[in-house]
């Protein structure tokens, strides 16, 4: 608030945090970092859409998870009356098949969980690797490592993914792989501007005049305070990365093994004028898991903005 | 004062509070002061003083939320400012009164010519005029302020004009319409020395071309001694001392002023360190009870009236106020000697 | 803007277009099987395959491939559907109208519509307003576009019949003129604005945010002090500087408009890339595929290219450097 009234406002004592960072003790900053971290958390859960972003996410990982438990059915196994409307039975239908739609959601949870959750990781590795390499040595090798992160921000993954998945076959292995390596740009860039942010804070600084050596001080000092930050942003792709499987499941480019929220959205499309159940439930759920995960890294950016 | 001409600005008991996280912020706590035609009006005091927000809420210029003007009036010429519809406001501003902000750097548009914008502000009040005439006028107004080579330098952007050069143009916008009152906000604070002095001759001329009367908003003394007619000064959202610039400069009746004073550069003292008040400005979202001041304070010693009793202004000599429970103990042992140099400027 | 800069951006689209290509070559070579079957298909006419070998120099050694491969696609040459039997480059270029105008009507309508939005609720923000939009907004970014597609045809065509639901022009209408067009139109509304309105949050969010720092600014205060009115203020003064992050991310969103429009041509039977995407699929005609891929990379190439220069034109303070 003190932008729009002007210099006059100034003297409300909203530094304290600021304040207090920049007097963290010379070399033992873990401490510093878990109570960050546990502040973060406590932020998160102040805000509306830290609340729901978390609760979302939990459900969707939860539902994943405990799949064939909260399954009633074999999602491919044909159980009932075909295109029967929501039901006692069969509370979102069945399909053209008989298959009993529930428990095709709950199982295509599943298996975005395991396409989002090992893309997760690979894009974490990545992008946490070239970003930190990238701000840490810097010069020719910061240039070039940038320029490939602009290629592949620039290359369209969607349609990248197709011709990969045309030319080799359909499989959640390749999925996750085409996926992973192509989409960590935009965290590589986040690391490297939150890094090099780093490294200028007085912190940083002291651990140095300590004597740790310039690797040890990334691992330690500067990569732990720079995740939060990059965290946001990986729940941001990740909610596209789930799209984007999402959407090749609806043009038939799903593992055809597993049952897919998008293979079954495809399978509802045929029957639209009869069976409108196959097309809302499956949306619905892929709706709920990408707003869970926006909403999660949107309050997240919040929290650390404001506690800068 | 009765003696003066009616002022053509009248701000009364204005009480302007703000809504944040913290709580309330107490910016403006029954401020009044007059500013007569024609007279140039000195408002000092430290940043947070609220000498600016009584200005911009009298402008309707303070984003509400988290604003809200609680009470009191700012009387312009018999209107009420506060009690105008936004339409008539809208046509009281840069019309009647008119302001220049602290930071030339930013309050031009980077996407817009210089020209542009003043003769923006020559048509917002005078939608008649052609563009080519009020580019025409941007122009004249351009050069009345001393900007070199106005013709061309009017289709340049901002960044491509110094600080000094932008405030030129600042001013120029301010005087489009002969305002009233011209309110400068801190004017020469964003800016190097050399260039303070030549925009305050600037404003100096443009008064004595528009006549209009000037509220000029500062925390420097220096510009005070060499601009004003009448000082008023602002501590915690309150008026603490107002009176002619020589009687205010001579004979502080407010523990705050006197500090004020003594913390001017001074030629004897030349390479001593400067004196401070001791302390900060206080937390307006909770202020200190009695007079605000009283923690920072060299005449108090420990006294329970200052705790206690908000001290309102009092005569003190010929149109001299003052707010303070013991002022005539500082007219008698001064806590810093008159800087008569600077008074002398 | 210098030309020496445009001559210097143009040349860093260099490594991405040979990227690009290079991408193309590594699947043709390293997908399981023969080469010759990623660029003519498997049709099985042996004399063909020996065609194409011969033409794409597929005995040749690795590098001179890539060299001949290059030439080829530089040329327009994409190979040869064997589907349908005629170069990849004309079919291809048959659909790219129809998605175009999917798209452009889609970028077109969330740019507006994302921008009055957003000077909608900056000009009162945290209010009722304000939640009902963003919350709104926020909850269709995050719904599948084809979800959104059928949720359109489920209401707004089968329930209501106000629109079609599939394809660009009614069946068997042969008319011309101004009917064909308002025909078209008919179509395309549902398709388009289900398309825009998954784009629009981009561009709403970015106006809002940049509305707010705006508002809040010392140039937006001298222009209230000026005494404009609200709107000249809104518009002129505070609209003016988000409009350039918003005019970059519009082009910069060229890759996710394309894609959304693919899966779309799904779902409304759209003449367009997406249709004969999904055809090739389905029928493993992989050059059509591959070129398919090959354009939409260079479109979304140039369409950043175009956004920088647009950026570089609209702020005055990097024109002028």
């Amino acid at each position: 608030m003190s932008a729009p009234t002007g210099p006059d406002a100034t003297s409300l004592d909203r530094d304290v945090d600021a304040s207090a960072g920049t007097e963290l003790p010379a070399v033992r900053l873990g401490a510093a970092v878990a109570t960050s971290r546990r502040r973060i958390v406590r932020r998160l859960l102040r805000r509306p859409a830290g609340v729901v972003g978390i609760a979302l996410t939990g459900a969707v990982v939860a539902v994943g998870l405990l799949a064939p438990v909260l399954a009633p059915f074999d999602p491919f196994a044909v159980v009932g009356p075909s295109l029967s409307p929501p039901s006692g039975a069969h509370p979102m239908g069945t399909d053209a098949l008989g298959r009993d739609l529930l428990s095709g959601v709950i199982f295509g949870a599943r298996t975005s969980l395991v396409v989002v959750g090992l893309v997760g990781v690979l894009v974490l590795v990545i992008g946490v690797a070239i970003g930190t390499i990238s701000s840490y040595l810097g010069g020719w090798t910061d240039d070039l490592l940038m320029r490939m992160t602009e290629l592949f921000q620039v290359l369209p993954r969607f349609f990248l993914a197709i011709v990969v998945i045309a030319f080799f076959g359909a499989g959640l292995g390749l999925l996750v792989l085409v996926l992973g390596l192509t989409s960590w740009a935009l965290l590589a860039r986040v690391v490297r501007s939150e890094v090099l942010s780093l490294k200028e804070r007085e912190f940083v600084e002291a651990a140095r005049a300590s004597g740790a050596s310039g690797a040890r001080i990334v691992v330690q000092d500067i990569l732990p305070n720079a995740l939060p930050a990059g965290l946001a942003f990986l729940g941001l792709i990740l909610a596209q990365v789930l799209l984007i499987e999402a959407s090749l499941g609806f043009i038939g480019l799903g593992d055809p093994n597993v049952v897919s929220w998008g293979y079954l959205a495809s399978q509802a499309q045929r029957f639209l004028r009869v069976a409108w159940w196959m097309s809302v439930f499956p949306g619905l759920a892929i709706a709920v898991a990408v707003l869970g995960l926006n909403l999660l890294s949107d309050a997240l950016t919040d929290v650390l903005g404001s506690s800068r | 004062m009765s003696e003066r001409n009616d002022p053509v600005l009248s701000i009364r008991d204005l009480v302007v509070r703000f809504d944040v996280p913290e709580g309330t912020v107490h910016a403006v706590e029954g401020v009044s002061y007059d500013v007569g035609p024609g007279e140039t009006l000195g408002v000092v005091g430290e940043s947070g003083c609220g000498k600016s927000v009584t200005v911009m809420a009298a402008l309707g210029l303070l984003p509400c939320p988290p604003a809200r003007v609680v009470g009191g009036e700012a009387v312009l010429e018999g209107r009420d400012l506060l009690r105008l519809s936004p339409r008539e406001l809208r046509s009281v501003r840069g019309k009647e009164i008119a302001m220049v902000f602290q930071d030339p750097m930013t309050s031009l548009h980077p996407a817009y010519t210089v020209g542009d914008q003043v003769a923006e502000a020559v048509r917002a009040h005078d939608a008649g005029r052609s563009g080519q005439a009020a580019w025409g006028r941007a122009v004249e107004l351009l050069e009345l302020v001393g900007v070199p080579d106005a013709g061309a330098r009017a289709r340049t952007y901002p960044h491509q004009w110094s600080g000094g050069m932008r405030q030129r143009a600042m001013i120029a916008m301010a005087i489009a319409h002969r305002p009233k009152v011209l309110i400068a906000d801190e004017p020469t604070t964003a800016l190097d020395v050399t260039v303070q002095a030549q925009v305050l001759d600037v404003l100096r001329q443009v008064q004595q071309e528009t006549s209009s009367a000037i509220v000029l908003i500062t925390h420097d003394l220096g510009v005070i001694a060499e601009m004003a007619d009448r000082v008023v000064v602002m501590y915690a959202g309150r008026v603490v001392e107002t009176g002619d610039t020589t009687a205010i400069f001579r004979t502080p009746h407010h523990p705050y002023t006197a500090g004020l004073l003594a913390c001017l550069p001074r030629l004897e003292l030349e390479g001593q360190p400067l004196p401070a008040i001791p302390g900060a400005p206080p937390n307006l979202v909770d202020p200190p009870a009695g007079c605000a001041f009283h923690p920072r304070c060299g005449l108090r010693q420990g006294r329970a009236r200052c705790v206690v009793e908000v001290p309102a202004l009092a005569d003190v000599g010929e149109g001299h106020r003052a707010a303070c429970h013991f002022s005539e103990e500082l007219a008698k042992t001064p806590l810093a000697a008159p800087p008569e140099t600077a008074a002398r400027r | 803007m210098t030309l020496r800069y445009v001559g210097w951006r143009l040349l860093q689209v260099v490594p991405t277009a040979a990227a690009i290509l290079l991408i193309g070559f590594l699947l043709i070579h390293l997908a399981p099987g023969d080469p010759v079957l990623a660029l003519a298909g498997e049709s099985g006419n042996a004399e063909y395959y020996a065609f194409i070998r011969a033409k794409f120099g597929l005995d040749q050694p690795l590098p001179q491939q890539l060299l001949t491969y290059t030439g080829r696609v530089l040329q327009a040459d994409l190979g040869t559907s064997y589907l349908q039997g005629r170069p990849v480059a004309d079919i291809v270029a048959e659909r790219i109208p129809a998605t175009i105008l999917l798209s452009a009507t889609a970028l077109a309508l969330s740019s507006i519509g994302g921008v009055l939005l957003g000077v909608y609720v900056a000009a009162r923000p945290h209010g009722v307003r304000d939640t009902t939009v963003s919350s709104t907004v926020l909850a269709v970014y995050a719904a599948p576009v084809f979800w959104l597609g059928q949720l359109a045809i489920l209401l707004l065509a089968l329930r209501t019949g106000w629109f079609p639901v599939q394809g660009m022009r009614s069946p068997g209408s042969n008319a011309g003129g101004l009917a064909a067009l308002l025909d078209i139109a008919h179509h395309l509304a549902l398709p388009a604005v289900v398309l825009a309105s998954q784009e629009l949050a981009a561009v709403y969010r970015l106006t809002r945010a940049g509305l707010a720092d705006e508002l809040a600014s010392d140039h937006v205060r001298t222009a209230r002090a000026k005494g404009l009115s609200g709107r000249r203020v809104m518009l002129k003064h505070a609209l003016r500087r988000p409009l350039v992050p918003v005019a970059t991310v519009i082009g910069g969103r060229a890759g996710h408009v394309l894609s959304g429009a693919v899966v779309i041509e799904v779902v409304f039977g759209w003449p367009g890339l997406g249709r004969l995407l999904l055809n090739s699929l389905q029928s493993r005609d992989t050059p059509v595929v591959l070129g398919i891929f090959l354009v939409v990379a260079f479109a979304v190439v140039l369409a950043n290219l175009a956004t920088d220069f647009a950026y570089r034109w609209l702020d005055p303070r990097v024109r002028y450097r």
